[in-house]
């Protein structure tokens, strides 16, 4: 070799010698743990390249899947759910089902399309895929496929898919896709099914459900140009331009079960840190410029609610979290939690009083627990994720902004977590029970009112049962528990009863099996003398005549809860009876040298469930100043609408 | 010129001060019977509960939702009776805005009889007017609803995020500014109807038109003078009203109820100074008001009669 040539293969040798270094460095840590904290399943690495303009994607992912099931596999279903953005799908079927003044636009079709599958070091499986639809048995529902292999992965195998795919994204719809220069990345990639309770579990798109899937690791590189500002699921791992003006991002993941990312070139870059019990949490919010003014209030709200799952439930372990604010018009994207990454929403005039922004903030980072850890299936147990995330909701909206005051502070009306869930709760009552698959409620109120906000009231009313401690301990015990699996509804009852040491067996069948009412009232009282029936009778001497006191309570829904009746009498006495609610009416006597002066049922006011609060109570003497106040409003309210046609004259 | 018709008008609506009293009156009594049905109802629920006082100290929104939401007390259930009592308002207006502007014609005080007497002769004249005003207003209606959609539209998918909010706003002028010509222009038409008599309702627009627009710089701010102030003074109330605690439903209540006096009074000073203006402006076409009955002593603006006068 002459002397030239020797540089040429050291320094060859150098740069082969430092790839393959590089290329054994392990990806590093995505959380706080020095050591997996799930059962990993899966291993993802997928290569994209986005094409901003036209809203598509090309990639390459390699699936690597551990049989953990116990017994050999030969057949694996996979979603693809981006084909739910077609006019044929069962998504769309059921929108139109839900709400028949729903139209179908073109620019909201999206699809993801399989242009080869290859089991790595088997065959290539491509023409071997076929559509199936567990839920419904539409044929044109093309979200979930199949796969059969040509021999079995033995358990404690492994098998390797090798998937070419092409995406073309939507106008955002359902949580995905595109606004202008923004993009939601959800739900884009070929997703395995999870096995689960001996079967595999892989549902189809649905209007009302979210999703389900297995725990493993993600590395994801994104190529797209280089004037985009990129967010995603997990950390950011390193950041390289290339010279026709892309750029590849990589990201890495562990311990989740999902992976979306965002991009839009005007997005505003905040970051902070959260100290948790695990460590520092980096947190990083996407905001638009024109939402600027409701960063603080994010923040405010992340971190408050941060620091209160990390006291209540148990710590966040992951290295990073991310708030995407989407942008306006594409309200369809905010609101959506995906693993250590989620969607908030707000607009350029929120006022102050008005909290939703922190609501959504709260609600989406609360997923981090009941979805992201707590992976329950979203398909058939969907109050497990957003009706206990919604009870969490309550508890912590009301700690940080107050309980009479936690959704909306406005020129002097105000209303509470509580409340709120209550009234979406009592619209929908009777229709569905908790216990229900996501695309069997009645229609989309249902699934609203029921999975979220009768969740919350049922847990909320729980603590009537079993304490407010003890319903924090409950879901802390859940929560340590169940962290990194996906329970059963009857794992989270179970857990409650555990922790409480109570049967709540008689609840459980009225709140979570059934649609049963709570409506329980105050059905009258009465002071009157036991001489009443004198013609004259003796004049009458405060605290000397002698009265005889009743109140009677009824029952008038059939929802079966004990509870306490409160009396208040004229000379200052109060007497607490409780009643166990099982007869349909109750009487209470007293004879008393004082009279009645009211009778209120739940007096700590638990019993949220309770249909209608205004007959909880009695008053023996009326008051007519509320309805004095509401008839001056709505007098002036009518003067001004006939004021207002009058104009026409 | 115009500052001195709007003073001019101020003191008519002064001097005929009973014809506001009497319409607020009006409005507050259909206001309050429009409601008489939900107030029952609602001290039904409320009166005897412990519950309701989070509707009189503060306001919970919440219990007030679930007011709302029991049988036969919601929103739906108090609009008809609220749309029945406007219509009764809107139509008793139309009754009387002869008579009322007959008495802003006049430099005395008119009997009741001839208030009702003008009201009466005027009325079918006005109904003809109220036909064809919105008949006019039918475009309006229809480019405000562009605006409308153009400006949502704007909203979700303009790269400007306000774009929407501000098309909106200066739509809203614009529409606003168009519907204030339209009003001045029928409200010409209304006081040249009484002026001269004219039956003929298309003929008095016409009129009106030529009038209106041909001396806008004159008569706009007749109208635009009297809506900002009422505009102002409505900011003004409520921003006081949101500082006047929860329970004291009396403070607030004679608070809005200034503002639905101030509401009519400005109404009417924006007739009272079109009417000004009109005599000053239009004498030689115009009939003369009715005279007063003098009595003995003659003494000016007292009228006489069987009834009062207003």
């Amino acid at each position: 070799m002459d002397r030239a040539r020797r540089w040429w293969f050291l320094i060859i040798s150098v740069l082969a010698g430092a790839t393959v270094m590089c290329a054994a460095q392990p990806m590093p840590s995505a959380t706080l743990s020095d050591k997996p904290l799930s059962q990993r399943w899966l291993d993802y690495n997928i290569d994209a390249r986005v094409d901003a303009q036209k809203h598509t994607l090309d990639a390459t992912e390699v699936l690597t899947w551990h049989n953990f099931t116990g017994k050999p596999q030969d057949t694996f279903p996979f979603h693809l759910y981006l084909n739910a953005f077609q006019p044929k799908s069962t998504f769309i079927r059921e929108t139109h089902l839900y709400d028949p003044e729903f139209e179908w636009k073109q620019k909201n079709y999206g699809a993801a399309e399989v242009k080869s599958l290859e089991v790595v070091g088997v065959d290539d499986l491509t023409s071997q895929l076929r559509f199936i639809s567990p839920d419904d048995g539409n044929p044109d529902d093309h979200t979930v496929f199949q796969v059969k292999l040509p021999k079995p992965v033995p358990a404690g195998g492994q098998v390797q898919f090798k998937i070419v795919f092409h995406d073309q994204l939507p106008e955002v719809l359902a949580r995905t896709g595109y606004k202008r220069d923004f993009i939601m990345g959800a739900q884009w990639f070929p997703k395995v099914g999870v096995w689960w309770q001996g079967t595999w579990n892989c549902h189809q798109f649905h209007r009302s459900t979210e999703f389900f899937a297995e725990f493993g690791t993600f590395e994801v590189k994104l190529t797209l140009p280089q004037n985009e500002v990129v967010g995603a699921t997990g950390v950011e791992v390193s950041s390289i331009n290339h010279p026709d003006g892309t750029k590849t991002v990589s990201f890495y993941g562990e311990d989740i079960h999902d992976f979306a990312w965002t991009t839009e070139p005007e997005y505003r870059v905040i970051t902070d840190t959260f100290q948790g019990s695990m460590g520092a949490v980096k947190i990083r919010m996407l905001v638009q410029p024109g939402h600027m003014r409701s960063a603080p209030r994010y923040l405010h709200a992340l971190k408050g609610t941060l620091d209160r799952f990390d006291k209540w439930y148990g710590p966040y372990p992951y290295k990073q979290i991310t708030l995407v604010d989407p942008p306006h018009g594409a309200l369809q994207a905010g609101g959506m939690e995906y693993p250590t990454l989620f969607t908030a929403d707000t607009t350029w005039w929120a006022p102050k009083g008005l909290l939703f922004p922190e609501l959504v903030t709260e609600h989406e980072f609360g997923h981090q627990y009941w979805y992201g850890m707590v992976a329950t299936n979203e398909f058939e147990n969907a109050w497990m994720d957003e009706g206990i995330n919604s009870y969490t909701e309550v508890k912590i909206m009301d700690s940080l902004y107050g309980k009479d005051t936690s959704i909306l502070n406005l020129l002097g009306a105000h209303i509470g977590e509580s409340d709120y869930q209550r009234l979406s709760y009592d619209a929908v009552a009777e229709d569905d029970p908790m216990a229900r698959f996501g695309w069997q409620y009645m229609n989309g109120s249902s699934y609203g009112g029921i999975t979220y906000a009768k969740t919350a009231t049922v847990l909320l009313t729980l603590e009537k049962v079993i304490g407010e401690q003890t319903m924090q301990r409950a879901l802390h015990t859940y929560f340590l528990r169940y962290r990194f699996t996906h329970p059963t509804q009857e794992d989270f009852l179970k857990t409650v009863e555990e922790v409480s040491g109570k049967d709540l067996r008689w609840y459980y069948d009225q709140a979570v099996y059934g649609t049963q009412v709570m409506d329980y009232e105050i059905l009258g009282v009465r002071s009157e003398r036991p001489d009443w029936y004198k013609e004259n009778p003796s004049k009458p001497k405060k605290g000397e005549t002698v009265y005889r006191n009743t109140v009677l309570v009824h029952r008038k829904g059939d929802f079966i809860f004990p509870l306490d009746v409160q009396i208040k009498f004229d000379n200052g006495e109060t007497t607490t009876e409780h009643w166990d609610g099982r007869d349909r009416w109750v009487r209470y006597q007293y004879d008393k040298k004082a009279r009645i002066v009211s009778a209120e049922l739940d007096p700590e006011h638990q019993a949220w469930l309770d249909k209608n609060f205004f007959n909880n109570s009695y008053t023996r003497q009326s008051n007519q100043a509320p309805h004095h106040k509401l008839a001056a409003y709505w007098t002036v309210i009518s003067q001004f609408c006939a004021q207002l046609l009058a104009w026409l004259v | 010129m115009e500052k001195s018709f709007l003073s001019d008008g101020s003191s008519r609506v002064w001097r005929h001060q009973r014809i506001l009293w009497w319409l607020f009156v009006v409005n507050l009594v259909l206001g309050h019977l429009s409601i008489f049905a939900m107030v029952t109802r609602w001290a039904g629920v409320l009166d005897h509960s412990l519950s309701a006082d989070q509707l009189y100290h503060g306001f919970n929104l919440g219990r007030y939702i679930e007011l709302a939401m029991q049988p036969g007390i919601g929103f739906g259930t108090a609009s008809p009776g609220i749309a029945a009592f406007a219509i009764i308002f809107f139509v008793f207006m139309l009754f009387v805005t002869g008579g009322i502007l007959e008495a802003y014609r006049s430099p005395y005080k008119i009997s009741t009889a001839d208030f009702f007497q003008a009201s009466g002769a005027s009325f079918w004249r006005f109904v003809r007017l109220l036909i064809m005003f919105v008949i006019v207003l039918i475009p309006v209606a229809i480019a405000a609803n562009a605006i409308k959609d153009w400006s949502g539209d704007l909203s979700t998918n303009a790269a400007p995020e306000k774009l929407g909010f501000w098309v909106d706003v200066a739509g809203a002028i614009v529409i606003w500014f168009i519907a204030m010509c339209l009003r001045l222009w029928f409200d010409v038409a209304q006081v040249h109807a009484v002026a001269t008599g004219e039956r003929a309702m298309r003929r008095a627009i016409r009129r009106a038109f030529r009038l209106t627009f041909g001396n806008f710089a004159a008569l706009f701010p007749l109208y635009l003078v009297p809506s900002l102030m009422s505009l102002i003074g409505m900011a003004v109330i409520l921003l006081i009203w949101t500082k006047v605690p929860a329970a004291s439903v009396g403070i607030s209540f004679v608070l809005l109820e200034i503002w639905m006096l101030l509401w009519l009074g400005t109404r009417l000073w924006q007739r009272a100074g079109e009417t000004a203006w009109y005599q000053h402006t239009q004498v030689p076409a115009e009939m003369p008001a009715v005279p007063p009955v003098v009595a003995g002593d003659a003494t000016p603006g007292l009228a006489v009669g069987s009834q009062p006068g207003i």
